[in-house]
């Protein structure tokens, strides 16, 4: 079956014209590419956009994969270079700012709201919402190399080698880069520890 | 996936609960904006990497062509090689050509010479030339006394009387050749090493040839010019050496004694007519076209097996002349030609 | 994507149709998985023969006629085969339709990963399809020296080593997940490190786990229903797909999510040891 082939066999079949692997190596990775963009980018319709770019890319670049290569690898290159450039153009960078409103939504209040002791929903899915909304502004507030580094590793598992290949740095500076992640996460998150236990 | 090596994120308390957090966050859905068109863009991509895989056949031929230098190497040689044969065969052809045109001219000066030597000959000659002439009355009764020498007919493996020496094999138009020119051709003058000698000198332990097939081109206008030794034809060719040898070398029995008729083998039947007869053969030859060379294989080989070595000799020098490569894949490995051919130097003639 | 478990469910819930008579087919024309059009003709040589029997190989179902001729179907990701009475309006995406008097065995596919073709009974393991299958990890079993024998010089992972058809037929990437953690093994070991034990471990996991999402009618996550229409129930019943950060259920340990070859994996980075 084509879905069970590995994504460099599908490659290999879209570069002789089999428009199928493409769409099969689409549906694979096109939900954790975006997610990568989005935590990278911090909004929506910019991570939709470059998400759109980077298969784009793909397409374009068909021809010149080679099956030796990882696609993966490949593939999160070219939207890591995206979000990179995407950045570096915004006039005014985003700081995640854990005063902030969360959302834009009438019924956000700002991260102190989810301090334990202070009234907040006591089920195990809304507690999990406003974690995972102050998490995702602490990874936000980490610098980009930081936070590229960050994501692939915890989000997609990949290895530092191979973080290493897409990034374009050593993998010494890689795993450097990690740990000054998680050590900023845990300055900037030491405060909601308690919120952090209290997770189911 | 994370090896075991790179799995330093279970130390940390602090850690592993924060990053419970964190890996616990779900995976948003992107909206299906821009897939239509997407997916478009990729099946224009892949309808041009489809053709893309399937070059076109003159694009097949120049990339293997581009490949290995063995592989064009070869592809070139076997282009010149083919251009070098057809080259050679159309070489061919036009000596042909030339041959047969001249052959005919040839032929007046030839039946002059015999005249003459007939005249200077009298007995033997004259009786091989009358019997040449019989044989040629016979096989030509249409080209009688003053007809014009008619374009040479191919030889035909017939009986033909002994009387003369091979002359129906001269049916081929030859370019006019200079005897003296022709290093070949030339007779071993006085005092001339063996080794001046043509390779095809008729020797004095040559079998006795077979009667002269009637019906020979050279019999119709041998025919015609009555009391022409047919025999002469031959000499015409090594009419230097014919006459030297007899003139000044009489020790070097390089010529067939004038007793000994050589036979005349008649022209091979044309493919899809009936076997002709002589009469009907020496009616053709004003009209016919020049003798191709496997004809004149096929009329040597014929020679060879009436035991006709004048003529196999004379039609061997002819064929390499024409076509070296002719003779040596098909004149040379005859076992009956080679019996008549000298022992020496039997592929080559210089 | 359906896997052994909710291939037989489907099964199942199929066998109301033996006995019917094939009165006509359709197609709609659009070929499926990388053909680019439907096997018309093959498919028309089933109008008049009778269903005799529904059977599973694999992830593969094959619809027996009287004749030497059955169907074969895979559900690919988001494939359903259904029952369904003349005159229930069709679904979107209905690409074949077998008239059964007064019902119709309907084969949908939103992806068109999916699988149609009809094989001669006789020779069917000479089909493609089936000709790389290995044993069947319900009707025939796993065994676990064979397993163990499988792996041995296997450099691919435990993960994809699973998932390989020819090894065991049947298991999928839900599965593949579920089977590991039941027998705490790291997805991301190498295959040749299976030690007999651990393939014995592996061997009855296999087999638990389809057992108990078989008695749950299968795993819906998205796409999947049974030849009613129904849903399985077994999602609910998942040790660690889909639970990334949620405690592990032995150990409590958050359950990690990574991505193999595009396709995630869940695991507990505690009680499954490298």
């Amino acid at each position: 079956m084509i879905t069970d082939q590995a994504d460099e066999d599908l490659m290999v079949l879209y570069q002789k014209g089999e428009v199928r692997a493409f769409e099969v190596l689409l549906s694979r990775h096109r939900r954790p590419v975006y997610n990568f963009i989005l935590r990278f980018v911090g909004d929506k319709e910019t991570a939709e956009d470059l998400l759109q770019e980077a298969f784009m890319r793909v397409i374009k670049g068909a021809e010149a994969y080679k099956r030796q290569a990882k696609f993966t690898t490949w593939l999160y290159t070219i939207a890591r270079n995206l979000c990179v450039d995407q950045t570096r153009r915004r006039k005014h960078r985003k700081h995640a700012s854990l005063d902030a409103p969360m959302d834009s939504s009438e019924e956000s209040g700002t991260l102190m709201d989810v301090i334990p002791g202070n009234e907040m929903a006591s089920d195990r899915k809304s507690v999990n919402k406003q974690l995972h909304e102050t998490m995702q502004l602490a990874i936000a507030a980490l610098s980009e190399e930081q936070r590229e580094v960050f994501l692939m590793r915890e989000f997609l598992d990949m290895p530092f080698k191979q973080i290493a290949d897409v990034v374009g740095v050593p993998e010494n500076t890689v795993k450097s880069r990690m740990r000054y992640a998680l050590e900023k996460l845990r300055l900037e998150l030491d405060e909601y520890k308690d919120l952090a236990k209290a997770a189911p | 996936m994370t090896s075991a090596g790179d799995d330093d994120r279970d130390d940390d308390a602090q850690l592993r609960q924060l990053r419970a957090v964190w890996v616990s966050m779900r995976d948003e859905e992107p909206s299906d904006r821009g897939l239509a068109a997407l997916m478009a863009a990729a099946r224009e991509k892949a309808s041009e990497l489809e053709h893309a895989a399937q070059p076109s056949w003159w694009q097949r031929v120049l990339a293997s062509l581009r490949r290995p230098p063995v592989l064009a190497l070869a592809t070139v040689t076997v282009l010149l090689g083919g251009a070098l044969i057809i080259t050679q065969r159309r070489a061919d052809m036009k000596a042909d050509a030339t041959a047969t045109s001249e052959t005919s001219a040839d032929s007046n000066v030839v039946e002059r010479s015999d005249r003459e030597r007939a005249e200077s000959v009298p007995g033997a000659q004259r009786a091989g030339a009358g019997s040449t002439a019989a044989a040629a009355g016979s096989a030509a009764p249409t080209a009688g006394p003053g007809a014009a020498p008619p374009a040479p007919a191919p030889v035909e493996p017939t009986l033909a009387k002994p009387t003369a020496e091979v002359t129906a094999v001269v049916t081929e138009k030859e370019p006019r050749r200079d005897p003296k020119a022709t290093p070949k051709l030339k007779a071993p003058t006085t005092g001339s090493t063996p080794t001046a000698q043509p390779e095809f000198a008729v020797r004095p332990d040559d079998d006795a040839p077979a009667p002269a097939p009637a019906g020979a081109g050279e019999a119709g206008p041998r025919g015609g010019m009555a009391g022409s030794s047919p025999s002469l034809a031959i000499a015409q060719d090594e009419a230097p050496v014919l006459s030297d040898s007899v003139t000044s070398d009489p020790g070097t029995a390089t010529r067939p004694k004038p007793k000994k008729p050589i036979a005349r083998s008649a022209p091979p039947p044309i493919e899809g007519e009936d076997r002709q007869t002589t009469k009907d053969e020496s009616a053709q030859v004003g009209g016919n076209t020049q003798p191709t060379l496997d004809q004149l294989v096929t009329q040597c080989a014929a020679a060879a097996a009436r035991g006709d070595c004048a003529a196999v000799r004379v039609l061997a020098q002819r064929i390499l002349t024409r076509s070296p490569a002719v003779y040596k894949s098909r004149v040379a490995p005859d076992a009956a030609i080679k019996r008549c051919l000298p022992s020496t130097a039997p592929n080559s003639m210089q | 994507m359906p896997e052994l478990p909710e291939v037989e469910t489907v099964r199942r819930t199929l066998t109301p149709a033996i006995g019917a008579r094939i009165t006509s087919v359709w197609d709609s024309g659009m070929g499926l998985h990388m053909a680019r059009k439907p096997p018309r003709a093959a498919l028309r040589k089933l109008v008049g023969t009778r269903i005799t029997a529904v059977r599973r190989i694999g992830k593969y179902l094959l619809v027996d006629t009287d004749g030497d001729l059955s169907l074969l179907v895979h559900l690919g990701m988001t494939g359903r085969l259904r029952l369904h009475k003349v005159g229930d309006p069709r679904a979107n995406h209905t690409h074949v339709v077998f008239g059964l008097g007064d019902r119709e065995l309907r084969f949908s596919d939103p992806r068109r990963f999916g699988q149609i073709d009809v094989v001669t009974r006789s020779a069917e393991r000479a089909h493609p399809a089936l000709a790389v299958l290995g044993p069947d990890a319900l009707t025939e079993g796993v065994d676990p020296v064979a397993l163990h024998a499988r792996a041995r010089g296997k450099k691919a992972m435990l993960k994809a080593f699973v998932l390989d058809q020819s090894v065991v037929a049947g298991v999928g990437n839900i599965y593949a997940s579920e089977a590991l953690w039941r027998a705490q093994l790291r997805p991301t070991t190498r295959a040749h490190k299976l030690t007999v034990e651990s393939a014995r471990r592996l061997a009855l996991a296999i087999t638990e786990v389809f057992d108990h999402a078989l008695s749950h009618g299968g795993t819906s996550l998205r796409d999947f229903v049974d030849a009613d229409g129904a849903e399985g129930e077994n999602a609910d019943y998942l040790s660690v797909y889909d639970r990334a950060g949620e405690p592990c259920p032995r150990c409590q340990t958050a359950i990690r999510r990574s991505v193999l070859q595009g396709r995630a994996t869940y695991y507990c980075p505690t009680c499954q040891r490298p």
